[in-house]
């Protein structure tokens, strides 16, 4: 399975990055040698076998190869498309969605490694508790501009208050700094989190 | 419009709504408080303006929705002339129509430059204040009292004194049959009950939800999924293409290859891509296959030499120049690509007769008009669905994306979605050109007496609106430098085109002020430092005729703690300018570590962009067009090798993050004057801000983006 990054680690990446004077390919996330479907499907006759996820609450049928990145499957498979499309190599965020309660970058994550732990997504995230007090504090103090990369801030913010019910700001800088924006909300995302948090019932 | 009833455009529109022919229904609705788009019969007040008999109020937005919150700014515009009830409105995306929703100031049907209020300001309260002006008209001839005596609110004309009230929706038959009143009187801004207050947006409740479809987002029935990959050196070709591994991945459904791309078409996104990368291609790379970026710097600077046009002139800068000492400055931009976070991406369906794209654009005649000629049809043929947009600055101002993706489409039997990977939506980016300035002034003391300054770029009007480029000055490339603000008595400002090799130039968020503002702030700086004079003193003393910028450098000194004691290597620049009509300075703190990384401390942004229709939305916009431009000042910059772009992707083409962002504080200035643009301004203000402060705590003055970190590091001379 790849190796997905966590938000602390990526730093850690982009500080010897940084002081290196070079910005190369992050650890476990390049395209050019991509460690999923390491057999290569060219070279493979595969019988596809339809599996079953347990996405959003519900049991979902899909068949697709076990190197299909989690993303393709929702989006394009399952017509999820709240889960964006951003990087495809784990350095932007906005494909974020939950497996096991955890933030993952879906658009690294082969479907083969999620199994029968739980996925959620946007679409949905905002039935759990901490969701709809994320999303309520988005809108609360209008983080959103363009939205495109929200799903993924969302997501990951959610995944943050679920682990750590009361962030500080290094806490907020860990788990968010592989979410970029574009837009540069980045102020507001903070002030939200906040707001979420301190929101908690 | 004068006429009443049905429009044709809103026939086109109703046709589109009932999902004909089985298409899948994309048009927009934003309903607030979950109300659903309802299929009413509608009465057409304008193009702007719709109501139906439940008093419901659909608004035709003639701009797009990148962020900036313009769907929210034009709403409030147009309902508070309406005195519609802000919470029914529903917003809905204009189709391509340039009789109707050409932007007054750019001239075409776009979305750019900060142009969208500014634009649409009058044109949009006229048509509110008219549609309402019949409906007060249509209530009192059957009450039979004077309109006068009438008043409207919230989607109701009143008669206060019989206590008679009647919903705009029971008005449409009476009203149809009355003239619209021309020049109805328009509200003061003391009667405003939307314009001025931080409402809430319209898009943001299904941007936090999953549920807003960008164009990337658009699925109909039917549609297949293509990548590709387009010749990675600008006008180069397909020389042979082995598709035998493609083939075998499984999904793949079909190679499309044409004179300067391939596509890979199939069941996901997934077997397109793995497919696009199992293939086997060769380029001919044509001309440009050698050029390198200092090629590129070579030849900006070699032209920057050379013969010259005036753009302004104001006295005799040559003459005043040659009486006395010259202090001169040299500055420098990249190439930038615009990386937005929805990458590109076109869904086409070709069919016998015609052509059906789904997309977030901005320039959507632009859109069907380069697609009607690419296919061989007449315009009206391409019939284009508009998306909210998952980012713009100025990349999708360009029809490049519908383009090629009908071009694939044509290939293909039925709907299919192409979408850009990272790598081929950077690779392929039409990039903000480079530019090369050069300033010479002379002082008198702490005033600045002469100033000639020369810019050297691409004309990116000239090739994407040629009507613009006039007597060999593209406007956009000397916008702020012929706005100076300064009160200088002998002044000229030239400029020099020079079309870079191997690129394809366009716009990028902030634009031609970008780089002028760069170029004179940094160089006030320079010359506030040669008078020994402190720089916001020193600008105050030249901002003698500018009141109003004056009023904001003020204020946001003040608020910065200009002057106050900071930490070593530790340091504030200021910034000032005039740009898309509003009047913006800024001071940045920053502190640079012993190794020449910089880290941002805190911004302060005092903006008097006139009246302000909606204060929040311009506070967000300036903190997001600041860390924009920050972003490119630290890290942006655009390299060419072999022809071939070398960024491809986040960790090649970095962005600031949530960790390295300071708080921006936002000071709004209150003001009576008609509004401003603001959706580029924090991103001009950028520039200069960072490198003054780079200045003020290091001693070193950096003249090129993006900033140096070798060069700032402890011991290192610039």
């Amino acid at each position: 399975m790849v190796q997905l990054r966590t938000a602390g680690a990526w730093l850690a990446f982009r500080d010897a990055t940084q002081r290196a004077g070079d910005c190369g390919e992050p650890q476990g996330s390049s395209i050019e040698h991509p460690e999923v479907g390491a057999g290569s499907a060219a070279t493979e006759v595969d019988v596809l076998q339809p599996r079953t996820l347990q996405i959003n609450g519900e049991a979902r049928t899909v068949t697709a190869p076990d190197d299909m990145p989690l993303l393709w499957v929702l989006r394009d498979i399952l017509g999820l498309t709240g889960t964006k499309f951003g990087c495809g190599i784990a350095q932007c965020g906005a494909c974020t969605v939950h497996v096991g309660g955890a933030a993952v970058r879906s658009c690294l994550l082969p479907v083969g490694s999620v199994g029968a732990r739980p996925v959620t997504t946007i679409e949905r995230v905002g039935e759990t508790e901490a969701g709809a007090r994320v999303q309520d504090a988005w809108l609360e103090l209008e983080v959103v501009q363009c939205g495109y990369c929200q799903s993924g801030q969302i997501m990951s913010a959610t995944a943050l208050l679920n682990r750590i019910p009361r962030p500080d700001d290094a806490d907020i800088d860990a788990a968010m700094a592989g979410n970029i924006c574009r837009c540069g909300t980045y102020i507001r995302i903070r002030d939200a989190i906040k707001r979420a948090a301190s929101a908690r019932a | 419009m004068a006429g009443h009833g049905l429009s044709p455009s809103v026939s086109r529109r109703a046709l589109l709504g009932a999902g004909v022919g089985g298409v899948l229904l994309v048009g927009l609705h934003l309903p607030l408080g979950g109300r659903s788009a309802a299929a009413q019969p509608a009465t057409s007040f304008n193009a702007f303006i719709r109501i139906d008999r439940e008093g419901a109020v659909t608004l035709v937005m003639p701009q797009v929705e990148m962020g900036q919150g313009v769907y929210t700014s034009i709403s409030m515009i147009l309902a508070e002339e309406l005195d519609a009830d802000f919470a029914r409105v529903r917003v809905e995306h204009a189709p391509p129509d340039e009789a109707h929703y050409t932007n007054p100031m750019l001239g075409v049907q776009a979305t750019g430059n900060s142009n969208s209020i500014r634009g649409w300001w009058t044109p949009l309260r006229k048509a509110g204040a008219r549609t309402r002006a019949v409906l007060v008209q249509a209530a009192a001839q059957r009450w039979g009292v004077a309109p006068s005596a009438c008043r409207t609110q919230a989607g109701q004309v009143i008669h206060p004194a019989s206590d008679r009230r009647v919903g705009y929706g029971d008005l449409l038959g009476p009203a149809a049959a009355l003239k619209i009143p021309v020049d109805p009187p328009l509200k003061t801004p003391d009667e405003f009950r939307l314009i001025g207050k931080p409402l809430k947006r319209l898009d943001t409740p299904e941007k936090v939800n999953g549920k807003t479809v960008y164009g990337i987002d658009a699925r109909p029935p039917g549609c297949r999924y293509a990548t590709l990959m387009a010749s990675p050196v600008k006008g180069g070709t397909v020389a042979g293409v082995d598709d035998a591994e493609a083939r075998l991945v499984p999904g793949v459904q079909q190679v499309v290859v044409l004179d300067d791309l391939v596509a890979v078409v199939g069941e996901h996104m997934w077997a397109a891509k793995r497919g696009l990368e199992a293939l086997k291609i060769t380029w001919n790379d044509g001309p440009n296959g050698q050029v390198d970026s200092a090629q590129v710097w070579a030849q900006i600077r070699k032209a920057s030499q050379q013969d010259s046009v005036v753009a302004k002139q104001a006295g005799d800068a040559d003459k005043a120049l040659a009486a006395g000492q010259v202090v001169t400055g040299e500055f420098e931009m990249p190439f930038l690509a615009h990386a937005a976070m929805e990458p590109m991406n076109c869904t086409a369906h070709v069919t016998a007769g015609g052509c059906e794209l789904w997309l977030g654009t901005q320039a959507i005649t632009r859109v069907q008009s380069h697609v009607a000629q690419a296919l061989g049809l007449p315009p009206a043929k391409v019939k284009v669905h508009q998306h909210l947009l998952g980012g713009g600055f100025g990349r999708r101002l360009e029809a490049d994306m519908a383009v090629k993706s009908a071009r694939i489409a044509q290939k293909v039997d039925g709907p299919v979605k192409v979408v850009w990977t990272r790598e081929e939506d950077i690779r392929q980016d039409i990039v903000r050109p480079v530019y090369h300035d050069r300033i010479w002034a002379r002082l008198s003391g702490d005033r600045i007496v002469a100033w000639k300054y020369r810019i050297t770029g691409s004309a990116v009007i000239a090739r994407w609106l040629p009507p613009g480029y006039q007597k060999g000055v593209d406007p956009d490339a000397v916008d702020s430098a012929v706005d100076i603000p300064y009160d200088i008595p002998d002044l000229r400002v030239e400029y020099v085109r020079d079309e870079p090799p191997g690129v394809s130039t366009g716009f990028w968020r902030g634009v031609g002020p970008n780089n002028n503002v760069f170029a004179i702030e940094s160089f006030i700086d320079d010359l506030a430092k040669t008078a020994g004079a402190d720089p916001v003193a020193f600008r105050r003393a030249n901002l003698g005729k500018s009141p109003r910028l004056r009023a904001v450098l003020d204020l946001a000194a003040e608020q910065a703690g200009w002057g106050s004691p900071l930490p070593p290597r530790c340091g504030r620049g200021v910034a000032t300018q005039v740009s898309f009509g509003s009047f913006i300075a800024t001071v940045l703190e920053v502190e640079v570590d012993e190794d020449g990384d910089v880290r941002l401390r805190r911004a302060t942004i005092a903006v008097d962009t006139g009246m302000a229709v909606n204060p929040d939305t311009i506070i967000a916009q300036l903190q997001g067009g600041l860390i924009f431009g920050l972003t490119a000042a630290l890290y942006g910059e655009v390299t060419l090798e072999k022809g071939r772009i070398q960024q491809s992707n986040f960790h090649d083409y970095r962005m600031l993050r949530i960790d390295q962002v300071p708080p921006i504080a936002v000071h709004l200035v209150k003001s009576g004057e008609p509004p401003g643009g603001i959706g580029e301004a924090g991103t001009t203000a950028a520039f200069a801000s960072l490198r003054n402060a780079i200045l003020a705590a290091t001693g070193k003055p950096l003249r090129r983006i993006p900033f140096n970190r070798e060069l700032l590091a402890k011991g290192r001379a610039v």
